[in-house]
């Protein structure tokens, strides 16, 4: 008996093991596909920073001069995405002014979000 | 079921290594099949890990005495949960937990659906599996779970006394659980310096696994200290035994790993750091792992009599030069850093002094568990260091830490000013010197407990404060109910939040901590009808008796019990002596309030009736195990998944100037 549960717990095994390999060749993602996770700052990661730069700020944590320094240091590193973002888009269409305009009607849009968000939740 | 049992485990091993084979054919060739039947490979090992741990629970609970670790670790009349529990009550069973445990590990890793063709997948999965070999190797060849008699004894030795205990169910495994959930940080970190991709990926994938393998170490490490305090009779919780240190090592600078982290996720600061953290932490498990099975050391704790401690000091030996060449290799890399401390007045200054008190503590209680074979290889004798070097020791790094934890929440990130410190602290600090002075108003004289208690209160008012201000912040912009805001502020923020729940579980452990060493002890030989008085209890002893349990004797005694004049009830204090064990247990009798333990032990008696009683009071412990409670609310807080929170805030260094 131990024999023969034996045999059919090896065979269930070769089985698991073997059977990708039956399948039809394919290649791994290369590790290229990492550098999309590296060290980049996203967008969002700086929406995040200025969020919890103002909730600091609420706290008392902030002086008044280190949080406008910073605001406007991170409202700045966020035009720079949005701007990397719109020229990778091919949206170079429009005026620079024009651009400059839209990046900060949308930094202001998605602090605005983020703080609607605080409201509703 | 034998034949089962040692095919699991040699089909187990082979499998093991084909795993490792065909990953690295696989990376060598990118074959995503190959890979695929790697990860196969490694559901099949842990399907006959778990074949092999269910055969193993059959064995001990149906008494199967021909198998000599059934023999050696249980006996008919022992309770069912016990019998089962028996599995980690021996070297190969606790191995075999050990094993299931990782092998568990490395397949949720492996078909891990945030990780789905990711390809980390076969590094990590191969750095785990060079670990599982390691523990097939043992349990195929050093100490066989599956080992037969040459004969089938009537009955087995039974198991020690001192394990048959809840704590016996609960310490090993949550021990285990914390101890092998470290090996997936460490792989992915050793992963991430082989694939060149040291930026805070790793961190973030292993940011849950770091933190329920800590609280399960924890958890192992309080279950245990609560074991001790009601088994071993000697009426402490902790006595820096050397295999306790073994687990507190490790728990230290997994707590500092915890904190610098969130550094390098946020600022790209302390790769190397936490890295080598990581490493310490893996390699301080792999070391009281040796520290428990070798038995080099003299301590409650034991495992050690096989030569198995020498494979783990090899296995520690082969980790850490592994570690250290790829860790080395790529130092050129983590060195550069994108980011730097801008002031000294930041949150990531007061965790990097949190993360130097922590890993100067590992340090000391290191030297303080090896300072006997360190005496011994030098002068030629055992020097053993005591309690009392560790209570000195460790005593001021416990106050650091609450110090440096009742600052953190306060400050900002980046940078605080004197004036917003000032502010923040004033209250809860005048609050705590307030608390200090009503102490010493009561009584207290010692400076320590003073000065304990007093940085404890400022460390939980900062806590309750940032709360506070969170709350109002929230509701200067949503004009939320406070309940509401409480609620939301914690929920969108859970790693914060939860965090801080787990500091206050801390603190709530360090007020028994602090207080429970200020005990008081009296030992005394009474007849019956006598009082013995400590502090303001008067206990009467009344009678000793004696029943029956199963096969047990019992003999216990009958106290009664009044506090300042009121009357509290009866504890018995018991002795065991058992049938298939010789050494009789100790049942300690425990009055428990908020306030104090009465402990009272019977440790002997005479023909004549008269009994010896050794009757402790032991201030504030069961806010040790409030605390840890409190500390396990905190941790499945944090990890608790939701929709926010799960994009990390990233700071950039100062602007360099260039000249």
């Amino acid at each position: 008996m131990g024999y023969i549960v034996g045999l059919l717990i090896l065979a269930f095994c070769l089985y698991l093991v073997i059977t990708p390999l039956l399948r039809p060749k394919q290649s791994t993602k290369p590790l290229e596909v990492l550098e999309e996770e590296f060290d980049e700052i996203s967008l969002e990661s700086v929406y995040a920073t200025l969020n919890e730069l103002e909730m600091d700020y609420n706290m008392q944590k902030l002086s008044d001069e280190d949080y406008q320094r910073l605001k406007s240091e991170y409202e700045n590193l966020a035009a720079e995405l949005i701007a990397k973002e719109k020229r990778q888009d091919g949206n170079s269409a429009k005026s620079q002014d024009n651009v400059v305009k839209d990046i900060e009607a949308e930094i202001e849009e998605e602090l605005a979000k983020l703080r609607k968000e605080r409201e509703e939740k | 079921m034998h034949i089962i049992g040692n095919l699991s485990i040699y089909l187990a091993l082979a499998l093991s290594v084909y795993a490792l084979i065909i990953f690295i054919l696989g990376i060598y060739k990118q074959d995503q099949r190959l890979v695929d039947s790697g990860k196969a490979a490694t559901l099949a090992v842990f399907i006959l890990t778990s074949i092999a741990m269910f055969l193993m629970l059959i064995l001990l609970g149906t008494s199967q005495f021909q198998f000599e670790y059934v023999a050696s670790y249980t006996s008919t009349d022992l309770p069912l949960v016990y019998k089962l529990a028996a599995l980690w009550a021996g070297n190969s069973g606790s191995l075999l937990l050990w094993t299931f445990f990782l092998t568990m590990y490395t397949v949720m890793v492996a078909y891990s659906k945030k990780l789905k063709n990711n390809p980390m997948v076969p590094y990590i999965s191969s750095i785990l599996l060079g670990n599982t070999i390691f523990f097939y190797i043992i349990l195929g060849f050093v100490t066989k779970p599956f080992g037969l008699l040459d004969f089938v004894p009537q009955e087995g030795r039974g198991l020690n006394p001192m394990l048959q205990d809840p704590g016996m169910i609960l310490h090993p495994v949550t021990l285990y659980l914390g101890y092998v959930g470290f090996a997936v940080p460490f792989a992915f970190a050793i992963t991430a310096l082989i694939l060149k991709t040291t930026d805070a990926f790793w961190l973030r994938m292993t940011r849950r696994w770091t933190i329920i393998a800590w609280c399960f170490l924890t958890l192992g490490n309080v279950i245990g200290g609560w074991w001790a305090y009601l088994e071993l009779g000697w009426g402490g919780y902790w006595a820096w035994d050397p295999v306790e240190n073994a687990s507190f090592m490790p728990w230290l600078t997994a707590t500092a790993y915890l904190h610098s982290v969130m550094i390098q996720e946020r600022k790209g600061m302390l790769k190397v750091w936490n890295i080598s953290l990581i490493i310490l932490t893996y390699a301080l498990t792999i070391f009281g792992t040796f520290l428990v099975r070798s038995g080099v050391l003299t301590s409650v704790h034991a495992f050690g009599d096989t030569n198995i401690g020498s494979y783990f000091l090899i296995f520690l030996a082969l980790v850490v030069i592994f570690s250290l060449y790829v860790l080395m290799s790529r130092y050129h890399l983590l060195k550069q850093d994108n980011g730097q401390f801008e002031s000294l007045l930041s949150k990531e200054s007061s965790f990097l002094v949190n993360n130097l008190i922590l890993v100067g503590g590992t340090f000391a209680v290191f030297w303080g568990t090896i300072f006997p074979l360190v005496s011994e290889a030098v002068r030629g004798y055992k020097v053993t260091v005591g309690i009392p070097f560790f209570n000195a020791v460790m005593s001021p790094i416990l106050l650091g830490l609450i110090f440096v934890m009742a600052i953190c929440p306060l400050i900002a990130w980046q940078r605080s000013t004197v004036k917003n410190l000032r502010d923040n602290f004033l209250v809860p600090a005048i609050i705590s010197i307030v608390i200090a002075g009503l102490l010493v108003g009561l009584g207290m004289r010692a400076a320590y407990p003073i000065l304990a208690y007093g940085l404890i209160s400022f460390m939980l008012l900062t806590h309750l404060l940032e709360i506070y201000r969170g709350i109002n912040a929230r509701r200067k912009v949503t004009k939320e109910a406070y309940p509401i805001a409480l609620y939301r502020l914690m929920v969108r923020n859970r790693r914060r939040y939860g965090g801080y729940i787990i500091h206050f579980g801390i603190g709530l452990m360090a007020i028994g901590i602090v207080g429970s060493a200020f005990d008081q002890e009296t030992m005394q030989t009474v007849p019956k009808g006598e009082t013995i008085e400590i502090q303001d209890y008067v206990l009467t002893y009344e009678y000793l008796a004696q029943r029956r349990e199963g096969v047990n004797d019992v003999v216990f005694a009958n106290i009664h019990v009044q506090k300042g004049g009121k009357d509290i009830g009866y504890i018995q204090p018991e002795r065991l002596f058992f049938a298939n064990w010789e050494e009789p247990h100790t049942q300690v009798a425990v009055h428990s309030t908020l306030r104090e333990d009465l402990y009272v032990v019977l440790s002997g008696w005479e023909s004549d009736e008269r009994a010896t009683f050794v009757i402790k009071v032991n201030p504030l412990v069961q806010w040790v195990w409030i605390g840890s409670y409190v500390l396990v609310i905190g941790s499945i807080f944090a990890v608790w998944p939701g929709k926010y929170g799960n994009i990390t805030p990233r700071y950039k260094g100062p602007k360099r100037k260039v000249s």
